[in-house]
């Protein structure tokens, strides 16, 4: 088993929500779930892989293809939804060519819909990993865009 | 230091209340995601940075939410014995000044939002002191959003360090908990919750007590309690704030909690999306567990307990119980059939405890002052408190915290401050995807479970979305519909499959291909899905669909009727927001382009395809268009009117228009049709039958034709020459007129028939005035406004005097005044509301200010003195603002303050009314305020082939929106009696320019000049200029061209 | 014993019962899809549904979930359920169009069209109901575990991690045996067992020593073995027909000896 596998089976055995926690700790150390990975890790636990498998297509956050560098997040709440968030997203989408739940063939960006990350008094709302941008324009979004290419 | 008893309280205590009220000045940056996202995370480092560099004796400190998201980011500085002042919209551009100034003891003036010298936080006898000082500055309960609020959860919110035990400890932390544990058994804990009438918070508001109990009495070996926090309505993010701004507060309440049920473990489940919430809560279970709250022996007890975070993984599902659970077991969230409820069998099979963040957040207080306490607020079914999260179109965006049973009138204007830029609101959706909408005429409802469910829609955990007339409400049923549908487990067959086919009706609704059976359609779906479906998400996921049904169905029938949207927002159904907008929908892109190109005559005839007044209008129409323009986001909608005006003055100026003014013409067809009233509406009308080739004969009770146009507007806003050049368009093309035509007396609807007129449109408008009912209105010198007006328009003389005062708020009562100063005298129009309250164009009432035309509001004419038969003066009652009605608008309420204004004349304004004896005779059915009753499809009356239009059918209302009624009739009898729909044939084929640029161009507004003269009297010469060409080319390059749509490979 | 009533007449029940085992042992006929009397209750069809107008909680309810209680009453045609179970049953003619034992179901309880038409079922094939029978049969009852639902929502499928050959997959056929819709196909092959549907996923049949008749997997013996103490080893060599003739054989002298 990797090394790094065998850490993080021993970070959440023995506590509550063992299984759901190693899957989120396996996305945010490979960037995705990997078959093999799971494997080693159905083995761990002693749970068929096809229950893995099951949570892995079932849960939006976990991913079977690697993600991009960066994941912008484009919110589709209520409030960004009336304050215009679905032509940020157009706008978003035509600019990077991609369609949401895909990665840009450079693998610099991962482009998601995300209902609701609770800052709807800035809609529309816009994550970029981990940096929230509100009142969100395309216009904005290409030079918010620029800043995270290399 | 492990905290087992009261004095290790108080020592942990003493700590905190060092840091909460340094013995320095201390700024802390609330850093709420909220805050975040607007910049305090920048601001926080900036602050931090210039301290040091100014080596100032400041200490930069964290804080939570204090609720107000709009004004975010927000700072509070606090002094020793100085009041805490909040500043607000601070960027770190601002920190250099904050430090200096703060280093001087003082504060930076223009950021101050408010101060807090004191809050009432429920556990403290004297609550959190800060000091008194500042008497300019407002205290924070006298700003309107927080007035009306109640904060017992969110009581600490944004005043404590969230990272920081102690001062939760400060506040009054952890004592409830110590009370229930060291003075109280389980049992007892039990009952005062039970007492105290909590109900869940996270929607489903079953009675906690009552779960509890169930739970505790269950045996087993092991027992969990698990806090929801997977808060996944969009919209809502009550329990982020809570977990963000106040993490202790959810701990003790769950450690209470498990002592009373007997529970080993917890569990809190909280969205991944929610990190800083998760950091914060796992900051907290540290310093928890290390003062002892958490693991053995508790405060000296037999009672073990601790707390995992579990973390969901993006699946709304998740939050309902028996999918939670199931996550946590590591499977799927797929809902699993209840009974068992999990309070009997749930985690792992044993009894387990789900309440939402908030639920477990009313503990502590519950514990602390008693259930009496709690119980004494909200209502008898309702107790407490609940906070919602107010976002969408509302002026004042955050969170609210109020006490139940409040009504959502008050949460949305009082709270809320209204909606955004004037927009009338129209509707607020609760509880997320599982509520409804409700429609504004019931915001008298108070907010309780019960109340919300009995008109269609729920509490839920507590979103709060606002929307306005720019929302389609087929959209938003869309769009929530597209949220479960892709949210939805798929496990039952209703949800999974009843959910798309519902969502493939309403793409087919909103795509124009609409029929009315989808809609009998959608509701028998819903209903079985309600009852069918597993779980919560998929039983209420149809909800949405049922009260926009219920509450909004015309909007669904004009997509489907009318294949229209009026909000403007299904794009298939439009060209542009502008031309959706206008009554006639012109197509405004097409003509602000064309002029763009400078080819003035293909502008002329596109105008005139849809427009046979456009110089009429573009000088007087109210241009609603203007409201809905883009570029009116960005620096101001494009001059739509005053472009229009300038395209056909020029044309107009050209010598001989003959050639120009030749739009299609269809072969003769032989019909007769006859319309009633040479007004906006009947000369519209006649204008497009006449173009399809029918025999059209106007009759018309005055000289000249133009109603309102002719007889109302004064000369001086619509010059006649002009008006007349465009009727003459109409009648070159072989309308028939027929002036001094008084049907019921010269001909009646029978003779008509006889005459062999396949149909009759009736457009005699509302040109009487409604008279004042006050004593003293048969006095000399008392003139009903539009009487006066159509006086003047023929060319009666009048001595109205020194002193005139005009009663209304309209633009007749507007005209009335300009013309009165005209006449020499002063005016002062008297209004019972407010300025923004009149339903005269804004333009207008500017106009008449410049005009030297005085204004009185709030207040309401009581009588009218005279002094030998001739008005002396007028008798005035002061009205005063009373409470909000449902349209979000302050109801005048008179005081017992009268006064007298001396005047020798007044012009009554208040409204018109249509002539009902003549439409008696008729025979057509009336409304009850007297105008005519048509079908809104068809605009037939109760008389067979009697149509009607424009204001006789509508009350006074826009000149755009009669004459879109008289196109509408066109169209529609039309097509009736040719029994083809040919209304499109009467297009020409234009082409223009479909390239736009990406940055928006042109630059700010351009206005006409004005003139500069301050006295009018005896000057009745238009008064606003046109654009000049330069003006309005520059102008023609700010329209954004919203008709041009991005080419769509795929829907997204 | 206990009493219960349904459609007015009143019928003896064991305590502790699920409604919907109760109107099976007394010939009362309501569609059901998900119920298998081997496995728990999972109430995902929603068919079996009635409704309860006395001794419990009222409302429409699924049977299948629902435990009898002395003194409940039941209708099973009154017409809302009646409403809602043709419309559940015209989905399900539009979500397995192609199998013939949805539509025989269907046609048996009055339903032989389908407003519904445009159902997205790519992902899962035109004969599978997502009733979950194969799932937890091999989950709960077999403890294999070989496959599982993927994806959620209308996207749902059953199915082998990856969608690929399945290493944990013994060749039981028992998801074939309990599926109500026919959706799963196998293929016996010489030595081999070809389970089509898990992505051809092939076992190696073991041959009876004595009839030369492939009689079961390789990994279903193994399995067997596993859970079971105390099993002749011979029995992992012969077929059922064999195995029988076998203890006959041995059992017969004895008796005939007499």
């Amino acid at each position: 088993m990797d090394e790094k596998v065998e850490k993080i089976i021993e970070q959440h055995q023995g506590k509550p929500g063992t299984v759901i926690s190693v899957l989120e700790s396996v996305q945010e150390n490979y960037g995705y779930l990997p078959q093999q990975i799971l494997e080693q890790v159905a083995q761990a636990l002693g749970v068929p892989l096809a229950q893995l498998f099951s949570m892995a297509t079932f849960y939006s956050a976990f991913s079977l293809k690697p993600r991009g560098k960066h994941t912008i997040y484009a919110c589709l709440g209520t409030a960004c939804h009336v304050r215009g968030g679905a032509r940020v997203l157009k706008g978003v989408s035509q600019q990077i060519g991609v369609k949401p739940g895909d990665t840009t063939d450079d693998r610099q960006f991962t482009l998601e819909t995300v209902r609701c990350i609770g800052c709807c008094s800035l809609a529309p709302v816009v994550k970029v990993n981990e940096d929230v941008y509100g009142y969100t324009t395309t216009d904005k979004m290409r030079g918010i865009l620029d800043n995270y290419k290399e | 230091m492990k905290i087992r008893i009261f004095s290790d309280l108080e020592k942990a205590k003493g700590k905190g209340m060092k840091s909460l009220f340094p013995e320095r000045t201390k700024i802390a940056v609330g850093l709420g995601s909220c805050g975040i996202a607007a910049g305090a995370e920048r601001v926080y480092q900036a602050l931090k940075g210039e301290v040091e560099k100014q080596g100032a004796d400041i200490s930069v400190a964290k804080t939570g939410c204090l609720g107000f998201c709009g004004e975010e980011p927000l700072v509070n500085v606090t002094r020793p014995g100085a009041p805490l002042v909040v500043l607000h919209g601070i960027t770190e551009d601002d920190a250099r000044e904050i430090i200096e100034r703060a280093a001087g003891g003082n504060i930076l003036e223009d950021k101050v939002f408010c101060k807090v010298e004191r809050v009432d936080n429920f556990l403290e006898p004297k609550g959190i002191r800060f000091g008194t000082g500042y008497a300019n500055f407002p205290h924070y309960d006298e700003i309107p959003f927080y007035t009306k609020q109640h904060k017992v959860v969110l009581r600490e919110s944004g005043l404590i360090d969230p990272e920081n035990i102690d001062e939760y400890i400060a506040v009054g932390g952890y004592s409830a908990l110590m009370k229930a544990l060291v003075d109280s058994s389980p049992e007892r804990v039990l009952t005062i919750v039970k007492t105290a009438g909590l109900r869940g918070r996270g929607g489903g508001g079953f009675p906690t007590g009552v779960k509890w109990e169930i739970a505790r009495n269950t045996p087993a070996d092991k027992k969990y309690i698990i806090c929801n926090a997977d808060e996944g309505d969009p919209g809502a993010y009550m329990n982020r704030n809570e977990m963000e701004s106040d993490p202790h507060m959810l701990i003790e309440g769950m450690i209470i909690g498990a002592y009373a049920i007997g529970a080993c473990e917890g569990i809190i489940y909280v969205r991944t999306e929610y990190p800083l919430a998760i950091k914060r809560l796992e900051n907290a279970l540290e310093q928890a567990r290390a003062y002892g709250f958490l693991g053995d022996n508790i405060c000296n007890t037999q009672f073990n307990f601790d707390i995992y975070i579990v973390c969901g993984a993006g699946a709304f599902v998740c939050g309902e119980e028996t999918a939670l659970i199931a996550s946590i077991e590591g499977f799927p969230g797929r809902p699993r059939p209840r009974p068992p409820f999990p309070a009997v069998s749930g985690l792992y099979g044993k009894p387990t405890v789900i309440n939402n963040v908030e639920t477990w957040c009313n503990l502590p207080v519950i514990i602390s002052k008693g259930p009496e306490w709690f119980a004494d607020i909200g209502t008898e079914e309702c107790k407490g408190t609940k906070v919602f999260s107010l976002v969408g179109k509302v002026k004042n965006v955050g969170l609210v915290e109020v006490p139940m049973g409040i009504s959502l009138k008050e949460i949305i204007y009082e709270i809320g401050g209204g909606g955004l830029k004037g927009k009338e609101i129209k509707a607020v959706q609760t509880g997320g995807p599982s509520g409804g909408c409700i429609p504004a005429t019931l915001f008298d409802s108070r907010v309780d479970y019960d109340t919300l469910k009995q008109v269609g829609s729920i509490m839920g955990s507590g979103g709060m979305v606002v929307m306005d007339e720019d929302t389609c409400m087929v959209d938003i049923t869309k769009y929530f519909l597209s949220f479960t549908q892709e949210e939805s487990c798929g496990k039952c067959i209703p949800c999974r499959r009843g959910l798309e086919h519902m969502l493939g009706i309403l793409e087919d609704i909103s795509a124009g291909r609409g029929e009315m059976r989808h809609l009998e359609e959608l509701e028998e779906l819903a209903k079985v899905i309600n009852v069918a479906a597993l779980c919560g998400l998929g039983q209420t996921a149809p909800n949405p669909v049922l009260t926009t049904l219920r509450y909004f169905k015309d909007e669904y029938e004009e997509h489907i009727i009318q294949k229209r949207c009026r909000a403007g927002v299904c794009d298939a159904l439009f060209l542009a927001p502008c031309e959706n907008r206008c009554p006639l929908n012109m197509n405004v892109p097409g003509f602000v382009q064309l002029l763009k190109e400078e080819r003035f005559a293909d502008a002329y005839h596109l105008i005139l395809e849809d427009n046979p007044l456009p110089a009429v209008c573009g000088r007087v129409c109210h241009h609603p268009c203007e409201g809905k323009c883009r570029r009116g986001e960005v620096d101001g909608p494009v001059g739509i009117r005053d472009i229009r005006r300038f395209i056909t003055d020029c044309v107009y100026q050209a010598d001989d228009t003959r050639e120009l003014r030749s739009p299609v013409v269809f072969p003769e067809t032989g019909k007769k049709l006859a319309i009633i009233g040479a007004g906006p509406a009947g000369l519209t009308a006649a204008y497009y039958l006449r173009r399809l080739g029918h025999e059209v004969t106007v009759f018309e009770a005055y000289p000249k034709a133009g109603g309102m146009l002719q007889y109302g507007i004064p000369e001086f806003r619509l010059p006649k020459d002009i008006l007349q050049k465009e009727i003459n368009v109409i009648k070159d093309l072989g309308v028939h007129f027929e002036f001094n035509k008084r049907v019921g007396d010269d001909i009646t609807l029978e003779d008509m028939r006889a005459d062999g007129f396949a149909a009759v449109f009736v457009a005699t408008g509302t040109h009487q005035d409604i008279p004042l009912g006050v004593p003293g209105e048969d006095l000399d010198g008392v003139y009903a406004g539009m009487k006066f007006l159509r006086d003047v328009n023929m060319g009666k003389a009048f001595q109205v005097g020194k002193e005139v005062v005009v009663i209304g708020g309209g633009n007749v009562a507007i005209d009335c005044a300009r013309v009165a100063t005209r006449l020499g005298a002063m005016v002062t129009i008297l209004y019972r509301r407010e300025r923004k309250d009149m339903p005269a164009l804004e333009e207008e009432i500017h106009e008449a200010e410049l005009e030297g035309v005085s204004f009185i509001f709030l207040g309401a004419p009581r009588a009218i003195v005279g002094a030998k038969g001739k008005v002396a003066g007028i008798e005035v009652t002061r009205m005063k603002l009373g409470e909000f009605d449902s349209s979000g608008r302050r109801r005048p309420v008179p005081t017992e303050e009268i006064y007298t204004i001396q005047c020798n004349a007044v012009i009554t304004a208040i409204g018109g009314k249509a002539d009902t004896s003549v439409l008696e005779q008729m025979g057509v059915t009336l409304s009850r305020n007297g105008t005519v009753q048509v079908d809104k499809y068809t605009l037939q009356t109760s008389v067979p082939l009697c149509y009607a239009g424009g204001d006789v059918v509508t009350g006074p209302w826009t000149v755009s929106d009669a004459m879109g009624y008289g196109k509408n009739f066109a169209k529609i009898i039309d097509a009736q009696l040719m029994g083809v729909d040919r209304f499109d044939g009467l297009k020409r084929d234009v082409t223009y320019s479909m390239d736009v640029s990406i940055e928006p161009q042109g630059g700010k507004r351009n206005v006409a000049q004005c003139s500069s003269l301050t006295d009018y009297t005896g000057n009745f010469k238009e008064v606003v200029q046109s654009l000049s060409r330069e003006q309005a080319l520059r102008e023609a390059t700010r329209c954004l061209r919203c008709d041009v749509k991005p080419e769509e490979e795929e829907e997204i | 014993m206990i009493t219960v009533t349904i459609n007015n007449k009143k019928y003896e029940a064991n305590e502790g019962e699920y409604a919907l085992q109760v109107l099976k042992r007394e010939g009362i006929e309501i569609p059901y899809l998900c119920y298998h009397e081997a496995l728990s209750p999972y109430g995902a069809c929603r068919l079996c549904m009635v409704e309860v107008t006395g001794g419990a909680r009222p409302g429409i309810t699924t049977s299948c979930t629902l435990v009898v209680t002395d003194g409940l009453e039941i209708q099973t045609e009154a017409p809302e359920v009646v409403r809602i179970r043709k419309v559940l049953l015209e989905m399900y003619l539009a979500e397995a169009p192609g199998s013939e034992a949805i539509q025989e179901l269907a046609r048996k309880f009055g339903v032989e069209r389908s407003r519904f038409a445009d159902f997205d079922i790519e992902a899962k094939g035109d004969r599978c109901v997502l009733c979950g029978r194969c799932v937890r049969v091999c989950n709960e009852v077999l403890g294999v575990g070989a496959i599982n639902y993927a994806s959620r929502g209308t996207k749902s499928n059953i199915n082998t991690p990856w969608y690929g050959v399945s290493s944990a997959c013994i060749g039981c056929t028992a998801c074939a045996y309990v599926c109500p819709a026919g959706a799963i196909d196998i293929i016996d092959s010489g030595d081999e067992r070809i389970m089509e549907t898990w992505n051809r996923t092939t076992l190696k049949l073991k041959e009876c020593v004595e009839t030369k008749e492939f009689f079961a997997t390789e990994k279903v013996i193994d399995h067997v073995y596993s859970k079971a103490l105390d099993l002749p080893e011979d029995l992992k060599e012969v077929s059922a027909g064999s195995r029988m003739r076998r203890r006959a054989s041995e059992f017969l002298p004895k008796y005939l000896r007499k």
